[in-house]
C-alpha cells in the first residue's frame, strides 16, 4: 500500500515538477509561458501518437524507451521521497550503478539509426555522465558516513536533525547534487532542452529520432529522474521531512520538490549555457566539493 | 584430486597436441586437437569441482626435476578457484578454436596450435597447484613460452614478429622477478616449498619489502598491471582470438594468482603498506587501461587495453584486502578479497566473450578496425547479442556479473572506510577512482557496440558478414549465459569462493548480508516494469500505428554511411577532456586546387606515454651499452686468448 503511495505519487509529481521549472523560467524572463499541466498535456498528446522508425533500427532502438523508463521507475523506487520507507531499500553504490543500466540503452539507441545527430548526442551524454560519476558517488558516500547506512533511505532518514547548522558540510553535500542534478537532467547551463539548433544539444539531439509511445516513455523518464534528484537534494538539506507521518510527510515532500523546481527554474533563467568544454570543471568543481565534505566529516 | 588422476589429465591435454601434428587432413587435425583439449579440460574442471565441493588440500610429490629438491603438487581453496577458472575457460576456448581455426586449414598452417594451446593450458594448471618453486617456475616458462608461440602464430606477419619479441622480453623480465624473490625466499627460509615459506616470518622488513617488490614486478607483468603494461596490446591483438581469449581472460589472471599467493599465503604478515602499494598501481592501471582503450579503433587492442584496466580493478580489490587484514579489519578484508576473485572469474567470462565476439566479427568482415564495421546486428544478431551482454558486463551495468563483483569491492571498501575508519583516505580515492573507471568504460563500450553493431555498414565486407558456425556460437551463448546467471544470482558464484577461502593461512568470519535489495530483487523488480511497458508499447502501437522511413536528416537523406558518427569522435569529448594525460596526435593535411579544397587528410591516435616516454629511451639506451660492449668483440682469437689469460691472473689474485 506504502509501495503503491509512494510511485503513485513520484508519477503524479514528476511532470508537474517540470512543468513548475518551466514556469519559473518563463516568469523570471517575462513570459507568461506554457500552463503548468503542460508536461502532462504533451505526455497525453504523445501516447496516442503513432511512431515512424527509421528503417536502419534495430531492436535496441525498440527495447530502448521501456527500458529507460523501466529503469527510472525502479530508480523513483529506490529514493525516499515522503518517509524513510521506499519500496525497493538499495544500497547506494547499487543506485548510482542502476542509473548506468537506462542510460546504456539511451546512448545505444541514439546511435541505432546512423544518424549524426544521435551519435552527438549519446557521445557527449556518456561523457557528462563519466565525469560526473565520482562525485556522485563522493557526495553519496558522505551521507552515508553522516547518516551511518548504507541503504538511500536508510541514510538520508537518519541525518542528524538540524544537520545544516551542526554539520556544514551538509551544505556542500547538497550543493553537489544540485551541480549533478543540472549536470544529469540536461538543464541549462550544462544542457539546454529548448534550444533550436540540434548541434548545441546534448539530450534532446540523442532522442531526436524517437517519437509517439518511445518519446512519451522517455519524456516520463526525464521527469522522473528530476524528480528523483530534486527529491534527493532537498531531503539533504530538511531530512527532518522524511521522518514525518504520511499525513504530513506528503505535503512537506510536495512543498520540497516544489521549492527545487522554482530554484532550478531560477538558475535557468539567469545563467547562460556554457561551451561544452567547460562541462568537465563544471564537474569538477562537484567532485571538489563532495571531497571537501568528505574530508570535513573524517577531519571532524 | 588423486595423483593417478593428475597424469591421465596432463596426458589427455598433451596426447591430442601431438596427435594433431600427426593427422594430415586439416580438419580432423582441428577437431582432434582441440576437441582432445576440450574434453580433457572438461575432465578437469569436473574433478576441481569435485574436489573443491570436498573441501581439503590436496599434496603429493612429484618426481623432482632437479636433483636434491624437492617438488610437489599442493592445491588449497584459492589454488582450486583458478583451476576452475582454467579449465572453465580452457574447455569454450577450445570449442570456439575448432570452428575459429578452420581460417589456416589452408596449406596445413594450423597444425601446430593445438599443441601449444593444449601445453599453455596444462602449464597454467600446474603453475597455480605448484607447492614448490621449481615446480612453479616450470609451469611459469611452460606457460610463456607455449603462448608465445600461439604470439608469433601468424609468424608470415611483421606485426605478430614484433609483438611475440615485446612479449618474449616482458615475459623473461617478469620471470626474472619472481626468481629473485623466491630465492630471496628460500634464502631466508632454506625450504624450497610453499608451507616452508610461509612457516618462517621475515626478520628484516627491508628484505621483506625488496622480496615482495620483485614479486610484484614478476607478477605484475604476467599480468599487465600499470606500468608494466606495454607488452599487453602488443600481444594479445596479433594471437589468434581463441588465443587471446585465453590469454586475456586466464593466462594474466596468473599474474594475480602470485600477488595473492604472496600477499596472503608466502609472506605472513604483510605490512598495509604492501597494499597500499598494490592499490595505487591498481588505480593507475584502471585509468589508464581505460582512457587508452577508448582512444583505440583495433577492436582487439581496445580489449586488450580492457585487460589492463580489469585487472587494475582486481588488484585494487586485492590491495584493499590486504591492508584491511593488515589494519585487523577482518570482515572487510574477506568482503574485498571475495570480491577480487569474483572479479577475476568474471573477467574471465566477459573478456573471452568479447574476443570470441571479436573473432567472429574479425572472421565476419576481414578487419579489425572498428571504423569500417557498422550495422552488424542485422547480419550477426547473435554475435551482436552476446556482445551486448558482453559490453554490458564490463562496463558494470547492472544487473550483470561485471557489476556484481565491483560491487562487493565497493562494499569491502566501505565497509573499512566508512564504518571502521581504516585509512579513509586511500579508501575512498580508491572508490572515486572505480566509480571513474566504470563510467569510461562506459563510454568506451557504448562506442563499441555502437559503431560496429549498430547504425548502417561503413564497408561492403561489414554488409556481408554473417554469424559464425555452431562451434563458435555455443561458446558465446554459454559465457554470455554465465555473465546474466552471475548478475542477477551472485551468491552462485560467491558463496563458492568465500568458503574455498578459509582453507590456508588467512581463515575469515563470514560477513553479515546487507540489509538492502540484492540484485535479483532488483532484476526482477527490472524484467516485470520493462516487460509491461513493452506489452503496453506493443499494443499502443498496434493502435496508433508505425511507419517506416529513413533517418532524420534535416530534410536532406544520409547518402552514405561515412556520414554516420565515427568512434574516434564518439571518444572525442573524453579524449579532449583528458589530453594533457593522452596527448592525443593529430595530423591534417588538405589538398586544394585554386580556391577550393578538394581533399583534407585528419588522422589522430594516441600513444602509449610509458611506452615513448620511458621503455623506449631505455631501449636505446640498452642499445647503445650493447654497441659498446661489441667493441669488446672484435673478432680476433689472440684478444679472446688475452681476455681468458687476464681472468685467469685476476681469479689467482683474488682467490689465492
Amino acid at each position: 500500500m506504502e509501495s503503491l503511495l509512494h510511485m503513485t505519487l513520484f508519477l503524479a509529481l514528476a511532470p508537474l515538477l517540470s512543468g513548475i521549472v518551466r514556469k519559473t523560467k518563463a516568469f523570471l524572463s517575462c513570459r507568461r509561458g506554457a500552463p503548468l499541466a503542460q508536461p502532462y498535456l504533451d505526455l497525453w498528446k504523445l501516447f496516442r501518437r503513432g511512431i515512424v522508425r527509421s528503417t536502419t533500427a534495430s531492436w535496441i532502438f525498440d527495447l530502448s524507451g521501456p527500458v529507460v523508463l523501466g529503469g527510472a521507475l525502479v530508480l523513483a523506487a529506490a529514493t525516499p521521497l515522503y518517509g524513510r520507507e521506499v519500496p525497493i531499500p538499495m544500497h547506494f553504490v547499487f543506485y548510482i550503478y542502476l542509473m548506468a543500466l537506462p542510460r546504456f540503452f539511451q546512448t545505444l539507441a541514439g546511435l541505432d539509426t546512423g544518424s549524426a545527430f544521435g551519435g552527438l548526442g549519446s557521445s557527449r551524454e556518456a561523457a557528462v555522465s563519466a565525469m560526473a560519476e565520482p562525485a556522485l558517488l563522493l557526495a553519496l558516500c558522505g551521507l552515508a558516513h553522516l547518516g551511518a547506512a548504507d541503504s538511500i533511505g536508510g541514510f538520508l532518514a537518519s541525518l542528524p536533525s538540524g544537520s545544516v547548522f551542526r554539520h556544514p558540510e551538509t551544505i556542500l553535500i547538497a550543493g553537489t547534487l544540485f551541480l549533478l542534478l543540472i549536470a544529469e537532467n540536461a538543464r541549462i547551463p550544462v544542457d539546454d532542452p529548448t534550444t533550436h539548433l540540434e548541434l548545441t544539444m546534448i539530450h534532446e539531439a540523442m532522442v531526436l529520432d524517437h517519437a509517439g509511445v518511445d518519446l512519451a516513455m522517455i519524456q516520463m523518464a526525464s521527469h522522473l529522474r528530476l524528480a528523483v534528484f530534486s527529491a534527493l537534494a532537498s531531503s539533504v538539506l530538511f531530512p527532518h521531512s522524511l521522518t514525518l507521518t504520511p499525513g504530513l510527510g506528503v505535503p512537506a515532500a510536495m512543498l520540497r520538490l516544489a521549492l527545487c523546481g522554482v530554484l532550478i527554474g531560477a538558475v535557468e533563467a539567469g545563467t547562460a549555457r556554457m561551451k561544452l568544454s567547460r562541462v568537465a570543471p563544471f564537474l569538477m568543481v562537484a567532485t571538489v566539493l563532495a571531497s571537501i565534505a568528505l574530508a570535513l566529516q573524517y577531519a571532524g | 584430486m588423486p595423483s593417478a588422476l593428475s597424469y591421465v589429465l596432463a596426458f589427455a591435454f598433451v596426447f591430442p597436441g601431438v596427435l594433431a601434428l600427426l593427422v594430415r587432413d586439416p580438419r580432423r587435425s582441428r577437431i582432434v586437437g582441440f576437441g582432445g583439449g576440450a574434453a580433457a579440460s572438461f575432465l578437469g574442471l569436473s574433478m576441481t569441482l569435485a574436489g573443491a565441493a570436498q573441501g581439503k588440500t590436496v599434496r603429493f610429490p612429484l618426481p623432482a626435476p632437479v636433483p636434491w629438491t624437492v617438488s610437489e603438487l599442493y592445491m588449497d581453496g584459492l589454488s582450486a578457484f583458478f583451476l576452475a577458472l582454467i579449465f572453465l575457460l580452457g574447455f569454450l576456448a577450445s570449442v570456439y578454436a575448432v570452428g575459429y581455426m578452420r581460417e589456416f586449414d589452408e596449406g596445413r598452417r594450423g597444425q601446430s596450435a593445438p599443441l601449444f594451446f593444449n601445453l599453455l593450458l596444462l602449464s597454467m594448471a600446474l603453475v597455480v597447484s605448484a607447492g614448490d618453486m621449481l615446480s612453479f617456475l616450470l609451469g611459469w616458462e611452460g606457460m610463456s613460452l607455449s603462448s608465445y608461440f600461439l604470439v608469433v602464430f601468424e609468424h608470415e606477419r611483421a606485426e605478430a614478429r614484433r609483438a611475440g619479441l615485446i612479449y618474449l622480453v616482458a615475459t623473461h623480465i617478469g620471470t626474472g622477478g619472481i626468481l629473485v624473490a623466491f630465492l630471496s625466499l628460500v634464502r631466508q627460509t632454506g625450504s624450497f616449498s610453499f608451507n616452508g615459506f610461509a612457516a618462517v616470518p621475515f626478520a628484516d622488513p627491508a628484505l621483506l619489502a625488496a622480496t615482495f617488490g620483485f614479486a610484484l614486478l614478476g607478477f605484475g607483468t604476467k599480468a599487465g598491471m600499470f606500468p608494466f603494461h606495454i607488452w599487453l596490446p602488443y600481444a594479445h591483438p596479433e594471437a589468434p582470438s581463441p588465443v587471446s581469449a585465453l590469454m586475456s581472460g586466464v593466462m594474466i589472471k596468473m599474474g594475480v594468482y602470485g600477488i595473492v599467493r604472496f600477499l596472503f599465503y608466502l609472506l605472513p604478515g604483510a605490512p598495509a603498506s604492501f597494499g597500499g602499494v598494490v592499490i595505487v598501481l591498481g588505480l593507475l592501471s584502471g585509468v589508464f587501461g581505460v582512457l587508452y582503450a577508448i582512444a583505440q579503433h583495433d577492436v582487439k587492442r581496445l580489449l586488450a587495453f580492457h585487460s589492463v584496466e580489469n585487472v587494475g580493478i582486481i588488484l585494487l580489490g586485492v590491495g584493499a584486502a590486504s591492508v584491511c587484514l593488515a589494519q585487523g579489519q577482518a570482515g572487510a578484508a574477506r568482503i574485498l578479497l571475495a570480491g577480487g576473485l569474483f572479479h577475476t572469474l568474471n573477467h574471465a567470462l566477459f573478456k573471452g566473450l568479447l574476443f570470441m565476439g571479436g573473432g567472429s566479427v574479425f572472421q565476419g568482415t576481414h578487419t579489425r578496425n572498428i571504423e569500417r564495421m557498422g550495422g552488424l546486428m542485422r547480419g550477426m544478431p547473435l554475435t551482436g547479442l552476446t556482445f551486448l551482454i558482453g559490453s554490458m558486463a564490463i562496463s558494470a551495468v547492472p544487473p550483470l556479473n561485471g557489476f556484481a563483483s565491483e560491487f562487493e569491492i565497493y562494499r569491502g571498501l566501505w565497509e573499512a572506510a566508512g564504518k571502521g575508519g581504516v585509512s579513509p583516505g586511500l579508501l575512498i580515492t580508491a572508490m572515486a577512482g572505480l566509480a571513474l573507471i566504470g563510467g569510461l568504460a562506459f563510454v568506451c563500450f557504448v562506442k563499441v557496440v555502437g559503431t560496429v553493431f549498430l547504425g548502417t555498414a561503413r564497408s561492403p565486407q561489414a554488409a556481408a558478414a554473417r554469424d559464425p558456425a555452431t562451434s563458435m556460437a555455443f561458446p558465446m551463448g554459454a559465457l554470455a549465459l554465465l555473465c546474466v546467471a552471475f548478475g542477477v544470482a551472485p551468491a552462485l558464484a560467491l558463496d563458492p569462493i568465500r568458503s574455498l577461502l578459509p582453507i590456508g593461512p588467512v581463515s575469515l568470519p563470514v560477513s553479515p548480508p546487507p540489509e538492502t535489495a540484492g540484485t535479483f530483487t532488483v532484476a526482477a523488480a527490472l524484467c516485470a516494469v520493462v516487460g509491461g511497458l513493452c506489452l503496453l508499447r506493443f499494443f499502443l502501437l498496434r493502435r496508433n500505428g508505425k511507419q517506416a522511413a529513413g533517418t532524420w536528416a534535416c530534410g536532406f537523406a544520409y547518402s552514405t554511411p561515412r556520414m554516420q558518427y565515427t568512434a574516434t569522435s564518439f571518444a572525442d569529448p573524453v579524449i579532449h577532456v583528458f589530453r594533457g594525460l593522452l596527448r592525443p596526435h593529430t595530423v591534417r593535411e588538405e589538398r586544394a586546387k585554386g580556391r577550393f579544397l578538394t581533399e583534407i587528410q585528419f588522422d589522430t591516435h594516441v600513444l602509449d606515454l610509458f611506452e615513448n616516454g620511458i621503455y623506449l629511451p631505455l631501449y636505446r639506451l640498452f642499445l647503445r651499452l650493447a654497441f659498446l660492449a661489441r667493441r669488446l668483440h672484435p673478432g680476433y682469437i689472440h684478444l679472446y686468448l688475452g681476455y681468458i689469460l687476464g681472468t685467469v691472473v685476476i681469479l689467482l689474485v683474488l682467490f689465492r
